[in-house]
């Protein structure tokens, strides 16, 4: 870290949370114990603090924030979502159970249909390992010859297709095997596809696909997608697939790296 | 469980809104993106992993303050763009014009954005191995994505072969 720099207040806001990576928070307050101005700009933090909970506070920004997260649907007919909310609030009292406070509360309306306020269907990968599972990072390194078992989470989300774009520009099927029409999802928790998937040793990445709607939908366009993408594999490895209206997705790549 | 939005602004409120202030320039609007840092969190909620919130948070609030950046008009004596505006307009594989792409793999603890690598080892100053720390990527991976910026952030001569 150099001497001379400008050291932002984000920073001097992160050393003071005690969330500053260790070495840069040493050199910060090396440099702080000989720059009496910076000292005092890492002091003004708590006044700072203050004046910015006066001016905007926590209630006040978290309902705001619930404005902006709210569906645009919801937006639009706020009387609505009141009256549903309050309906909900009767119904609470009246029968005080305390497992409808869970997250799944946060179901709201948009024009797909019902589905987790804000969060996506998406894939989980693991890694079969001795003795089980091992999760996955995206652009984790694998090697060919891995075996990879692919779940989904559908959140909401009723229909689905997954698939895989390899470096070779290759575009294969795992849910359903062989195309088709899309299946319909399992609501509950992460589901495993019905095969594991060897790699093999196409270069460069593994990229696989959920494709989701909240109607059944035809595979041909998705694949006639995919092979377009998969054609250019420098777009492959990361763009979307340019999809039919009214279809997500989600994906999930993973680095393949040369056998040892 | 829900994120307690209240919570995560009262602690990390002024780091958040430093950040945004850092990047725009501007106090409204800091304030302004400093509200759509937390309504991302908030969608986001179940893809936020163990680590420390204020890393995250940063990252998030470097993104959305990119976006702004890049889709505000520009003007035509604007001839000599600084570097925010470079990174944020530079073309990013990942980004493909969907901001959201974006968030949804910083929350789920993907590959980070490029231009966000680009801001903290260009602007803010940190090394390819404090970017790569920070990303959980390796420093040949930091500097891989960064060359695909270099020729539209003339800074990344040198750093990036």
């Amino acid at each position: 870290m150099s001497q001379d720099r400008h050291v932002p207040d984000w920073e001097l806001a992160m050393l003071r949370l005690g969330e500053l990576p260790p070495d840069r928070a040493a050199a910060l307050r090396e440099r702080m114990a000989r720059d009496p101005e910076l000292t005092a700009r890492f002091d003004a933090l708590d006044q700072r603090e203050a004046e910015l909970m006066e001016r905007l506070p926590p209630r006040v920004l978290a309902a705001a924030v619930a404005e902006r997260a709210a569906p645009a649907p919801a937006r639009r007919r706020r009387w609505l979502w009141w009256a549903v909310e309050l309906a909900a609030v009767a119904l609470l009292l009246v029968l005080v159970l305390p497992p409808l406070f869970g997250p799944e509360q946060l179901d709201v309306v948009t024009e797909h249909g019902t589905r987790d306020k804000g969060v996506e269907a998406h894939l989980r990968v693991f890694r079969q390992v001795d003795g089980g599972l091992e999760e996955l990072d995206i652009h984790d390194p694998l090697h060919a010859g891995e075996r990879l078992q692919i779940s989904y989470v559908s959140l909401g989300a009723r229909y689905g297709a997954v698939l895989s774009i390899d470096g070779r520009g290759a575009v294969t099927w795992h849910l359903p095997m062989g195309g088709g029409e899309a299946v319909e999802l399992d609501p509950e928790g992460t589901v495993e596809l019905p095969a594991s998937y060897q790699l093999d040793d196409a270069p460069r990445f593994e990229r696989f696909v959920l494709i989701t709607a909240q109607e059944p939908f035809e595979l041909a366009p998705v694949l006639a997608a995919a092979q377009e993408l998969a054609a250019t594999p420098d777009r492959a490895i990361d763009a979307p697939l340019a999809l039919p209206r009214g279809l997500d997705q989600a994906d999930f790549a993973i680095d393949k790296e040369p056998s040892p | 469980m829900p994120i307690d939005v209240e919570a995560f602004y009262s602690k990390y409120g002024l780091l958040v809104l430093s950040r945004c202030r850092d990047l725009l320039g501007d106090d409204a609007a800091a304030e302004d993106a400093m509200q759509d840092v937390f309504v991302q969190l908030v969608r986001h909620q179940r893809r936020l992993h163990d680590g420390a919130p204020s890393s995250l948070l940063l990252r998030i609030a470097t993104n959305v303050c990119l976006n702004r950046i890049r889709s505000r008009k520009r003007h035509p004596e604007d001839l000599d763009p600084g570097l925010l505006e470079r990174i944020a307009a530079a073309p990013d594989v990942e980004a493909q014009g969907v901001a959201s792409v974006f968030l949804q793999r910083i929350f789920a603890g993907e590959r980070e954005s490029t231009r966000v690598m680009a801001v903290l080892h260009l602007r803010d100053g940190w090394t390819l191995q404090e970017v790569a720390r920070e990303t959980g990527m390796s420093v040949s991976g930091v500097r891989k994505r960064l060359r695909g910026l270099k020729a539209h952030v003339a800074e990344l001569e040198g750093v990036v072969p």
